[in-house]
């Protein structure tokens, strides 16, 4: 070995230095942008998958509540193509000396600026009680405009974000829950279920 | 670069492999068992993101078919109970209206990929305890026709039969579709799945609570 040659390259030329710099540059870059891409679509997959969650328990809570009642307090009373965003029913609580008990009247529909979905007892008397169980809810059912035409083909015109509709002693019960996230692009999830009303 | 070692370094007689030399980097093995090792961690990283979104996917899919199976029970609720047999059995004869006005046994549902085998592409199924009886029927000349019947002694431990449906404590072989008072009912979805052929079973009990004269 000539050790001429051994102290010819005691390390990197500016060159091989700017060169790997630049290629690790590169790849770090291209590292970053997939590790940016795969937090983005892992952010809005979990805020699609919360709203979705939010959708059915708000959907599951108003179907319960409207199982229980009786199809002949359900007022108003709407069929397709109609719809309404406002329900008032009550409850059998049994039966006394013949005499059918009714427990207190009972309301779910949308109030504030349309956003908020509602749960009410004597709703307008002295022992009302409301509590809100969602404040995402859609001015319009998604796919739906406000031009007297039924937009989603769903068979129901204009339909507010929550909406119910009668078919004999079924309630068909429709909901769009919407989230706008920090970057400003909404989000939506729809729902829709059928209840029997058993008393 | 540290001369003194070079100069101490010496070869083997074949002159392939430096004796005594420090080394500087990595050797060939080195580099394929780390990159073996990053690669496994990679593929168990990669399995469970792809297992998750697989999960993720398929509870999706039960929550439609759950909800489709769940809509439609409701919807059986809603009709007059005497009629749900010829309703929802796959006879068109004997609908209550008109011929095939009835939705039949076989449903559509929303969301969901039908199979191959799906009859006009609907994936999902009512079963009642029906049995396919041939009867006479006495006209110029005697004719045989297929008739569906509610029947007692059909064997079906998924529906709890045979039992007494029309409530007169025995269990017979005769046509009950005119008096049954309960109605076992089963819903079958099945569906193509992102992730292959998937079914969903509900089994229900119907009665009438309603008072008759």
């Amino acid at each position: 070995m000539n050790p001429k040659r051994t102290h010819k390259r005691g390390g990197f030329t500016i060159i091989e230095a700017l060169i790997a710099m630049a290629l690790v540059g590169l790849v770090l870059t291209k590292l970053t942008m997939v590790v940016t891409q795969a937090q983005k679509a892992h952010t809005n997959e979990v805020a699609t998958m919360v709203l979705e969650d939010q959708a059915a328990q708000v959907l599951d809570r108003v179907a319960f509540a409207i199982i229980g009642s009786d199809a002949d307090t359900i007022d108003p009373v709407v069929e397709a193509p109609f719809s309404t965003d406002e329900l008032s029913f009550r409850i059998s609580m049994g039966v006394e000396e013949g005499e059918v008990i009714w427990g207190n009247p009972e309301q779910i529909g949308l109030r504030g600026d349309g956003s908020q979905l509602y749960w009410g007892q004597n709703v307008g008397e002295v022992e009302e009680r409301i509590v809100v169980w969602c404040n995402t809810v859609s001015e319009m059912l998604e796919g739906e405009l406000l031009n007297g035409y039924d937009d989603n083909g769903n068979s129901l015109d204009d339909e507010l974000g929550l909406s119910f509709d009668k078919n004999g002693k079924s309630i068909t019960i429709r909901m769009t829950l919407v989230k706008v996230d920090k970057e400003g692009r909404s989000r939506e999830v729809t729902e829709q279920t059928t209840v029997t009303c058993r008393n | 670069m540290d001369v003194s070692r070079i100069h101490k370094t010496t070869f083997d007689p074949d002159g392939i492999r430096p004796q005594g030399v420090r080394r500087l980097g990595f050797t060939i093995v080195e580099l394929i068992i780390a990159l073996s090792i990053l690669l496994i961690a990679a593929s168990i990283f990669y399995r469970m993101v792809a297992s998750t979104a697989k999960l993720r996917q398929v509870n999706r899919e039960n929550a439609v078919a759950a909800d489709a199976a769940r809509v439609l029970i409701e919807e059986m609720r809603n009709r007059t109970f005497s009629e749900l047999f010829a309703l929802y059995n796959n006879d068109p004869n004997d609908d209550p209206d008109d011929p095939g006005t009835a939705p039949g046994s076989f449903f559509f549902v929303d969301r969901l990929k039908p199979l191959a085998s799906s009859p006009g592409g609907l994936v999902g199924e009512v079963f009642l305890p029906t049995r396919i009886t041939e009867v006479e029927v006495a006209g110029g000349s005697t004719v045989v026709v297929e008739e569906q019947w509610v029947c007692e002694d059909t064997v079906d431990a998924d529906l709890g039969m045979p039992r007494d449906l029309n409530g007169d404590s025995v269990v017979d072989d005769q046509n009950h579709a005119d008096d049954y008072i309960i109605l076992p009912v089963r819903v079958v979805i099945r569906w193509q799945g992102m992730f292959g052929e998937r079914s969903l079973r509900v089994v229900t009990m119907l009665t009438d609570f309603e008072p008759h004269e």
